[in-house]
């Protein structure tokens, strides 16, 4: 196993843990995290040798670029709606939104795949913001730095004088969510129940 | 070629031969306007997929050169086989989905929107299905199963589902237990309270068995089909807008913006875990306006007479200029719209047939091609005394529902 599949396994535990700690309670969250950690699953395998699986690990990244993320900033902004707590309900997000966001890809839109996890780091920096916790800033500003890696990095780039830019960006994708997810939830005040 | 082409005449005798042996038994299985609107859905459907499918089999080609896991060949039948299993159980997710989410359920609410169960219901398909439900065959691209099998496993599946939109065969034994076949899928028309939402397969009910949406038709209960807020109208154009135009009244009066796109994707029936509304078979009536028999015949063979242009369409569909291809679909779309106001008794149902009539006739006898096809001069004196013959009898005619009571 080299530093690349380390790096992806690494971010595989992170969003297993949290997957199978979420699933009943938090199905948006352990959805979005389970997307991540099926591409992380597929980087392994690949960056251990198995070259084939390179197309189905960049397709699996692709979608949870395009869904996982959002799911993550839906889940954590509006715990209490639909789309947060019905298993149902991510399930359709994940085959509208994340189809939607492969076809604008695939048909040249390539910025679609940044702009909606951007947007979506966004929404959670402010969520933490309102919620001062500390974890939670600190895993929102490590989701926005693995984008920024994601959108900057180049072939040959070495970030801290030892990670290139994939496991740069799976080490902070891993630190960002076991800091915004693995810690319990605040207790929110009642709230009425939304449509989304 | 577009494979439908060669399906239509197998599609029309079957249809007619149904029609026979259900006369013959004295059953009630057909109305002329609902079979009729039910093939100007399937026309549309085609029309509106000669536009769309390119773009649809654009993103599946797309995925499968970038993403693919390994290459599939086109010479191994078992692959094929698995091809078709793998489709089979797409397809039942995509179908299902179609029933659960309202944004899907708005295209897919087209074919279930007549209230017979006939041959002709099959071909009663949406006109916007291309829009969203292709992103549930996109595991087969990555996988690495190409275009031309994926298409053509999903036309193997599309014409299985044919034969088993019918009230005339009854159960078939142990097949039940494996296949999608007519007493399977007769439950999945149905809007019974044990109906909804079950038996989404095409092929295999095994992934219904699987997935826990199977149900068994049940002897002492006859099947009423259809939906629950009946469409009312044989304008394919409202058959297949009616549930997007009812969603957008809804997401506007919806209040915030979250709750104005739940709207989309909610289930028919909304985020409840309460169990649908009662539905009583018994005081079930068809929907029907008593259109004059004679304007029934009327609509049946200026019917027929669009088969041959929507074939003709389909042909050379792909050899001529879009902006050609979109006026021909419009003509088509157009006789499809009048003679649904026809069989609806419509005030302005006469004026738009008679502009089409005389429009169609006069510039197939007189452009100097039809869509690049050269009629011999008897055809187009022929066409051109027809419509005018037509019109004529039209004219005369009353459009008025006779006053029958129900």
């Amino acid at each position: 196993m080299n530093a690349d599949a380390l790096s992806d396994l690494v971010l595989l535990l992170v969003c297993a843990v949290v997957a199978w700690r979420d699933l009943r309670t938090r199905p948006a969250v352990a959805v979005g995290a389970g997307l991540i950690g099926f591409a992380a699953l597929l980087g392994v395998v690949r960056f251990s040798g198995v070259a084939m699986l390179y197309g189905p690990h960049r397709f699996f990244s692709l979608l949870s670029a395009c869904a996982a993320f959002s799911l993550l900033a839906a889940g954590l902004r509006w715990p209490d709606a639909a789309i947060a707590k019905r298993a149902a309900a991510v399930g359709r997000f994940v085959v509208v939104v994340g189809g939607f966001g492969v076809a604008v890809t695939v048909m040249g839109g390539s910025l679609w795949s940044q702009i909606v996890p951007g947007l979506s780091a966004l929404v959670i920096v402010w969520t933490a913001l309102q919620q001062r916790s500390a974890s939670a800033i600190l895993g929102a500003l490590l989701l926005v730095g693995s984008f920024v890696v994601a959108a900057t990095g180049k072939p040959g780039t070495v970030y801290l004088d030892y990670f290139n830019s994939t496991q740069a960006l799976h080490y902070l994708l891993a630190a960002g969510i076991a800091l915004l997810a693995l810690p319990k939830p605040p207790v929110r005040t009642a709230e009425p129940a939304l449509a989304v | 070629m577009n494979p439908i082409l060669f399906a239509i005449p197998v599609f029309l005798l079957t249809i007619l031969l149904e029609a026979w042996w259900a006369h013959r038994r004295g059953l009630k299985v057909y109305d002329i306007p609902d079979a009729v609107t039910s093939l100007h859905h399937g026309f549309l459907s085609q029309l509106t997929g000669a536009f769309t499918k390119v773009a649809s089999l654009g993103i599946y080609i797309a995925v499968y050169e970038t993403y693919r896991l390994t290459e599939w060949s086109m010479g191994n039948v078992w692959l094929w086989v698995l091809a078709l299993i793998l489709y089979d159980l797409c397809y039942y997710w995509a179908h299902r989905m179609g029933h659960e989410v309202n944004l899907l359920w708005a295209s897919h609410v087209v074919h279930h929107s007549s209230e017979y169960y006939n041959l002709s219901t099959a071909l009663r398909q949406t006109s916007t299905g291309s829009l969203l439900g292709w992103a549930f065959y996109l595991p087969l691209a990555v996988l690495g199963v190409p275009w031309q099998m994926m298409v053509t496993v999903g036309l193997i599946d599309l014409l299985y589902q044919y034969w088993v939109h019918t009230e005339l065969i009854g159960r078939m034994g142990v097949l039940d237990r494996i296949l999608v076949t007519l007493s399977n899928h007769r439950v999945h028309h149905g809007q019974n309270d044990y109906c909804i939402d079950k038996n989404y397969g095409g092929i295999l009910i095994l992934w219904d068995r699987l997935f826990g949406t199977f149900e068994d038709e049940r002897d002492g209960e006859k099947i009423v089909y259809g939906i629950r807020k009946p469409l009312k109208s044989y304008s394919p154009i409202w058959g297949n807008l009616h549930y997007y135009a009812d969603l957008w009244r809804e997401s506007v009066a919806a209040k915030g913006w979250r709750a104005k796109l739940g709207v989309w994707v909610a289930p028919p029936g909304g985020w409840t875990d309460e169990p649908i509304e009662h539905f009583e078979p018994s005081g079930f009536q068809r929907y029907t306006r008593q259109t004059p028999s004679a304007m029934r015949w009327y609509v049946a063979l200026q019917h027929a007479l669009l088969v041959p242009l929507v074939v003709h369409f389909l042909g050379i569909v792909k050899d001529i200029p879009t902006a050609d291809a979109l006026v021909y679909a419009a003509i088509v779309a157009v006789t499809a719209v009048a003679l649904g106001a026809l069989l609806e008794c419509l005030s302005w149902a006469r004026w738009l047939e008679l502009l089409r009539l005389l429009g169609v006739g006069v510039a197939f006898a007189l452009l100097p091609d039809w869509f690049g096809f050269q009629a011999p001069v008897a055809l187009r004196g022929a066409v051109l005394v027809f419509a005018i013959g037509s019109a004529a009898w039209l004219l005369r005619r009353s459009t008025t529902a006779q006053q029958v009571p129900a």
